[in-house]
C-alpha cells in the first residue's frame, strides 16, 4: 500500500491483534474496513458525519476512487478520509484527538480498541497508567 | 421331480447369497466401527502428547492453581492405566474436564492469554478437543449401525452364529463436564 | 448415512439418464433430418461423441482449471492453523477417508467451493474475504457445507450432469443454425410428400428448441437439491446449524461478488456468486435456492439431524421431501452441541486472530519482514520499503532495516 498524501509505501504495525498502516514519512495512519468494524461503534452511531471543508477529498490508497471527508467522534472534530469498502485515513496526530475526544466524552468503548489506542497513540497531557 | 429338486437348490442358493450377503454387511460394518475408533485414538494420542506443553507453558503464569494443575497430570496418566475401550473412554472424559477447568482458571491470568505460545497452545487443544468430539460423533454413528443390525432381525440370526458383539458407546458424562469451574481470586 | 448418499445417487442417477436419453433423442432427431431416413442413428453416434470428448476434457482437467482459473494458493498446517484445523474437524465429522486439500484465493467477496470428482483427490477453497469476516463457528458451518458436497458426491454429479447439458447447449444451436441455412435433405424429401420425413423435421426442429430449456431445468434442479443436502449435511457434521446460518447472512450480505468467478463456475460457490444482493434474497437463483430461505430453515430445526431438516424444509416451504426417505433413518443418537458454542466476544476474537493469520499469510507471500518491537507491537515491512528504518509508534524505537 501507498500513502495517499506522500506516495510512498506504507508499513503495518500490529498491536494486541488489531493492524494500522503507518507512513513512515508523514505519520498518517489507515485503518482497514475490518478493523473500523471495531471502531466505528465505539465512536457512536454510525460515527461518521459528512465535514464541511474546502480541503479536496484524497484518492484510497486501496482502490483509488476519491474519498469523502469526513468528520468523526462523538465531538466532530476530527477530520478524516473515508473510501466507503476500503477504509479510513487520519493524518498525523488525528487518532490521538480522536482518543482524546472519546475520552472527554467518556464513552464505552471496547475494552480491545481502548487498549490499543491507549497503548498506541497515548492521550497526552494524562497520566498513563 | 426335477422341477421340485431345482426350486429346493434355488431356495437353498438364495439362502446361502442372502447369507453372505448379511455377514458380509457385518463384517463391512464392524471394520468401520474399527476405523472411526482408530481416528478417535489418534486424537485423544494427539492430546495425550500435548499435554506436557501446555503444563511448562502455564508453570510460569499460574502460581496459584496446583491443585488445578495436579488434576490434569493425573488424569493423563490415569490413561494409561486404563485396559479396555469402556475404561479408556471414562479416562479421557476425567482429562476432558481437568482441561475445561485449567482453561476456566486462565480467564483470570490475562499476561498468560495473551502469550503467543499459549494461544497456539490453546487452538491445538481447543481443536484436538473438537476433532476428538467430532470423530466421537462418527464412531458412535458407525456403533449404531453395527448394533441395529446385530440386534434387529434377520441380522440377528447370522450375528449370534458368527459371535458378532455390541460396540460400546462413546458416551461423554455431562456431570462432569458441566461442573463449574471454581476460580480463585488470591 | 451410506444409504441416504446411496439413495441421492439412485434419485441424481435417474436425472442423469433422463438428461442423457434427451441428448440422445435429440442426436437421431437431428440425424434424420439432415442426414435423411436412416441417417438417425449416426446423429446419435455423432451426440454420444461431442458428449464422450467433452467428458474427457472436463474430467482430467476440471479441478486443476477450476483452482487456476480463480487464482487459488495451496496452504498447510502452518500457513492458517484455524482453517486447517476446522477442515480437518469436519473431515472426521463426515468420515471421509482422506482430508480435501486446502486452498485460498485472494478476493474481498466472501466464498467458498468444494471440487475434485472423487473424496480422495478432493479441493476445498475459500475466498480471503471469508476467512477475514467469519468467526470460528460460521467459518465451521461454511466448511461442513463444502464437505458436505464432497461427501455427497455432488461436483462428480454436478460435473457429468453439466457436460450433458452443455453437449445439448451446443447440438442444439448446431442443428437449429444448420436448419436456419437450409441444410438437410427432409426439405427435397418433403417436396415428394413424405410424410414421416415432416413429421421428423417437426420433432427435429422442436427437440432442438426445447431439450437445451430442458436439459438447464434439470441441471439447475438437481444442483439446488444438493445445495439443501449440504446445507443438512452442514448442520448434522456441526450439531450446530446456526453457524452456518449467520455465516450465510455474511455472506449475502456482503456486496462484493468475486472478481473470479464466472458463470461456468458459479454452481460450485457456496452462494451464487453472479447475483447482486437484493435480488439473491428475494427469488435465489437458477443454481442455489434462495439465501433467506436457507437461513430460515437452518434455524428454525428443532434438532440436528437429518429429519429435523427436512421438518423444517417443509414448514418453510410447504413442499414435502427435499431429502431422501432413507436419510431420515440410520442417524441421530448425538444430541446438539452444547459445549463449545462461541459467546458474541469470543467470536469477535477468533474472527480477529482468523483474519490476522490470513493477513499474515499474505504478508510472508508477498515478501514482508516480521519486526518484533521490544514493546508488544510487530511491525511489518513491505520488500518495496524505501526507508532505512521504521519506527514503532508504541514505544517511539526505532528499528533499522537490513535493505
Amino acid at each position: 500500500m501507498k500513502c495517499p498524501v506522500c506516495r510512498v509505501p506504507t508499513y503495518v504495525v500490529e498491536y494486541k491483534g488489531i493492524e494500522l498502516d503507518l507512513c513512515p514519512d508523514c505519520a498518517g495512519v489507515w485503518f482497514d474496513r475490518g478493523e473500523l468494524d471495531l471502531l466505528l461503534p465505539a465512536v457512536g452511531g454510525a460515527g461518521l458525519s459528512e465535514a464541511q471543508t474546502r480541503e479536496n477529498g484524497r484518492p484510497c490508497p486501496l482502490c483509488s476512487r476519491t474519498m469523502a471527508k469526513m468528520n468523526i467522534g462523538p465531538g466532530r472534530r476530527v477530520l478524516v478520509d473515508d473510501c466507503p469498502t476500503c477504509g479510513l485515513w487520519f493524518d498525523r496526530h488525528e487518532v490521538e484527538d480522536l482518543s482524546r475526544d472519546l475520552v472527554e466524552h467518556s464513552l464505552d468503548v471496547d475494552p480491545a480498541l481502548a487498549e490499543f489506542l491507549g497503548g498506541m497513540f497515548p492521550v497526552k497531557g494524562e497520566d498513563e497508567c | 421331480m426335477l422341477i421340485v429338486l431345482l426350486i429346493i437348490l434355488g431356495v437353498a442358493l438364495a439362502l446361502i447369497g442372502w447369507f453372505v450377503g448379511v455377514y458380509n454387511s457385518l463384517v463391512g460394518l464392524r471394520n468401520q466401527v474399527k476405523e472411526a475408533w482408530a481416528q478417535v485414538d489418534v486424537q485423544l494420542k494427539r492430546r495425550f502428547d500435548l499435554i506436557p506443553n501446555l503444563m511448562e507453558t502455564v508453570k510460569g503464569y499460574m502460581h496459584h492453581e496446583r491443585e488445578t494443575l495436579e488434576a490434569v497430570t493425573q488424569a493423563r496418566s490415569a490413561i494409561g492405566g486404563a485396559g479396555n475401550i469402556p475404561d479408556r473412554i471414562k479416562a479421557e472424559g476425567g482429562l476432558t474436564a481437568a482441561l475445561g477447568r485449567l482453561f476456566a482458571v486462565s480467564e483470570s491470568y490475562p499476561d498468560l492469554k495473551a502469550s503467543q505460545n499459549f494461544m497456539a497452545l490453546q487452538e491445538e487443544l481447543t481443536s484436538t478437543e473438537n476433532k476428538i468430539g467430532f470423530a466421537r460423533q462418527f464412531y458412535n454413528q458407525t456403533v449404531m449401525n453395527l448394533n441395529n443390525k446385530v440386534q434387529m432381525f434377520p441380522g440377528n440370526i447370522v450375528a449370534g452364529m458368527f459371535n458378532f458383539q455390541n460396540e460400546t458407546f462413546f458416551e461423554v458424562t455431562e456431570e462432569v463436564e458441566r461442573e463449574a469451574p471454581k476460580v480463585k481470586f488470591d | 448415512m451410506w444409504e441416504q448418499i446411496a439413495a441421492n445417487r439412485r434419485k441424481s442417477f435417474v436425472l442423469v439418464m433422463a438428461t442423457a436419453a434427451l441428448l440422445m433423442a435429440l442426436g437421431y432427431s437431428l440425424g434424420e433430418y439432415f442426414g435423411g431416413r436412416g441417417f438417425g442413428w449416426y446423429g446419435l453416434a455423432a451426440a454420444a461423441v461431442v458428449w464422450l470428448i467433452m467428458t474427457l476434457i472436463s474430467w482430467f482437467q476440471g479441478d486443476q482449471v477450476m483452482l487456476a482459473v480463480s487464482g487459488a494458493h495451496r496452504i498447510e498446517k502452518e500457513d492458517l492453523p484455524v482453517l486447517f484445523n476446522v477442515v480437518e474437524e469436519m473431515t472426521l465429522a463426515a468420515g471421509l477417508p482422506q482430508m480435501p486439500a486446502i486452498y485460498i484465493i485472494d478476493d474481498p467477496a466472501p466464498n467458498a467451493f468444494a471440487t475434485g470428482r472423487r473424496p480422495e483427490t478432493a479441493a476445498v477453497a475459500v475466498t480471503s474475504g471469508l476467512l477475514r469476516s467469519l468467526t470460528r463457528d460460521e467459518l465451521q458451518g461454511v466448511i461442513a457445507h463444502e464437505i458436505g458436497h464432497i461427501r455427497n458426491r455432488d461436483i462428480q454429479l454436478m460435473l457429468f450432469a453439466g457436460v450433458l447439458a452443455g453437449a445439448i447447449v451446443i447440438l442444439a444451436e448446431v442443428g437449429l443454425r444448420g436448419m436456419w441455412f437450409g441444410g438437410g435433405r427432409s426439405r427435397s424429401r418433403r417436396s415428394g410428400g413424405n410424410e414421416s420425413a415432416g413429421i421428423i423435421a417437426v420433432i427435429a426442429i422442436v427437440l432442438a428448441i426445447l431439450a437445451p430449456i430442458l436439459a438447464r431445468l434439470i441441471y439447475f434442479a438437481i444442483s439446488r437439491k444438493r445445495e439443501y443436502l449440504a446445507d443438512a449435511s452442514s448442520a448434522v457434521f456441526t450439531r450446530y446449524p446456526e453457524g452456518l446460518a449467520s455465516a450465510l447472512e455474511k455472506i449475502s450480505a456482503s456486496a462484493q461478488r468475486p472478481t473470479h468467478a464466472t458463470r461456468a463456475t458459479a454452481p460450485m460457490y457456496i452462494v451464487d456468486p453472479m447475483l447482486r444482493e437484493g435480488a439473491m434474497a428475494a427469488q435465489g437463483s437458477a443454481t442455489h435456492p434462495p439465501v433467506g430461505q436457507r437461513i430460515q430453515i437452518l434455524r428454525s430445526m428443532g434438532g440436528t439431524d437429518f429429519g429435523a431438516y427436512q421438518d423444517s424444509y417443509t414448514l418453510a416451504t410447504g413442499k414435502k421431501g427435499v431429502l431422501p426417505p432413507s436419510a431420515l433413518t440410520g442417524d441421530g443418537g448425538v444430541g446438539p452441541r452444547t459445549a463449545a458454542t462461541e459467546s458474541a466476544p469470543a467470536g469477535e476474537a477468533s474472527r480477529r486472530n482468523l483474519a490476522r493469520q490470513v493477513d499474515d499469510f499474505f504478508y510472508r507471500k508477498g515478501g514482508y519482514d516480521r519486526i518484533p518491537c521490544d514493546c508488544g507491537t510487530v511491525l511489518k515491512i513491505p520488500p518495496d520499503f524505501q526507508s532505512s528504518h521504521a519506527t514503532c509508534p508504541r514505544c517511539g524505537k526505532e528499528h533499522s532495516l537490513k535493505s
